[in-house]
């Protein structure tokens, strides 16, 4: 056999391999996440967490342990809403959510709390 | 796609022959400026562009090497500008043959036909006797046959390791972890779903909370705890007792703040 063409045949091996292997080992319960797109400061996690969140996000504590922030003055509808996108952000484990009524009239705050680590 | 092999005998008496099925076929005959036209790398040379010629065995009290030229003496060609096929031994005759040409020949040629790579003598065929070929229609043929390269073999396997270590970088790469080429990380997925808040709203129905100041959902305890804004009514902490008996969960009242204690996975 042509001597290019056992090594293009190598190259087939390893790609339709790496393939089989990934699709195989898939694991749902990781995530590949590029390291830039998490944040490493208060200010970076208010950027990260308002794009999540749809909405302004005060950052009261991030460190290496915990991430603590305040989502205010919320209708009861965006209350709930902002309760559902906290579950549903997976990089970070849930601690505790809190409810409580805002200065505003009719209003909410929500408060989250993640571990970081 | 037809596979063509140009046989040069002349500058004006090329003979362009089709390979079908390992056989030559005689196509047409061309003078040299029209072989441009065809893209093979494969000339024949008719007899008179190379010379063969052979030597008893016990001649030789050595096996011949590869690129060992045995007719130093006989040939005119100075020895830059010869290039020889590997002498082969004959069973038959006992004897070593080898074929030489002329490099400066050869590059001739390849200035006329561009694509020429592979240059063979036509006397692949032994049992045709010379004065017979001028036409080698029916001839066997085949790419195996011991060829003249002006490409030095160094320079092929250069051109080979090159490809084959471009090959194995590719093979090798998608094996490679992500962040080798970019500064990834696995982050581990959190399920964050807080099955306690469906618990807690059916409590909330039923005990009638009313002046809410604060109500905490705690995943890592399992806890819902819920401050009012007045202390808790009989009604109420009887409401939440009862409750708790059902949703197998552990109350904690103390004036305007209570907290449920639920078991892992309620």
């Amino acid at each position: 056999m042509n001597k290019y063409l056992r090594i293009f045949l190598l190259l087939l091996f390893s790609l339709t391999a790496k393939f089989v292997v990934s699709y195989l080992s898939s694991d749902q319960s990781v995530a590949t996440i590029d390291s830039k797109q998490m944040p490493n400061s208060t200010a970076e996690a208010e950027t990260f967490l308002a794009k999540h969140f749809d909405h302004n996000v005060l950052v009261t504590q991030f460190d290496e342990r915990i991430l603590t922030f305040t989502i205010s003055s919320l209708k009861e509808i965006d209350a709930l809403d902002k309760i559902e996108k906290a579950q549903n952000l997976e990089v970070y484990r849930m601690h505790s959510i809190s409810i409580a009524p805002s200065n505003q009239v009719n209003k909410f705050d929500v408060f989250v709390t993640y571990a970081t680590r | 796609m037809k596979k063509i092999i140009l046989r040069f005998i002349t500058i004006d008496n090329v003979e362009v022959y089709t390979i079908k099925r390992g056989k030559l076929s005689l196509e047409k005959r061309i003078n040299s400026k029209e072989c441009v036209k065809f893209k093979t790398n494969k000339i024949m040379l008719a007899s008179s562009h190379y010379v063969s010629s052979s030597l008893a065995s016990n001649a030789l009290n050595f096996r011949p090497t590869k690129k060992q030229f045995l007719f130093s003496n006989e040939s005119v060609l100075q020895i830059n500008d010869l290039v020889c096929l590997p002498a082969e031994y004959d069973e038959t005759l006992k004897e070593w043959q080898q074929t030489w040409a002329s490099r400066t020949l050869l590059l001739r040629i390849k200035k006329l036909i561009p694509s020429a790579q592979y240059f063979y003598p036509d006397n692949f065929d032994a049992s045709l006797p010379e004065h017979k070929r001028t036409d080698l229609s029916g001839t066997k043929f085949s790419n195996n046959y011991k060829s003249f390269q002006l490409e030095e073999s160094d320079d092929k396997n250069t051109k080979f390791l090159l490809v084959s270590s471009a090959v194995v970088c590719l093979a090798i790469a998608p094996w490679l972890p992500n962040n080798f080429f970019r500064d990834y990380r696995e982050v581990p997925k959190y399920e964050n779903k807080l099955s306690i808040m469906k618990y807690f709203e059916e409590l909330a129905a039923s005990a009638k909370f009313s002046g809410l100041t604060k109500l905490t959902f705690n995943k890592s305890l399992n806890t819902v705890g819920a401050i009012l804004t007045s202390s808790f009514t009989e009604e109420q902490k009887r409401e939440i007792r009862k409750y708790c008996e059902v949703a197998n969960c552990i109350p904690e009242i103390n004036e305007q703040q209570v907290v449920f204690k639920f078991k892992r996975g309620p």
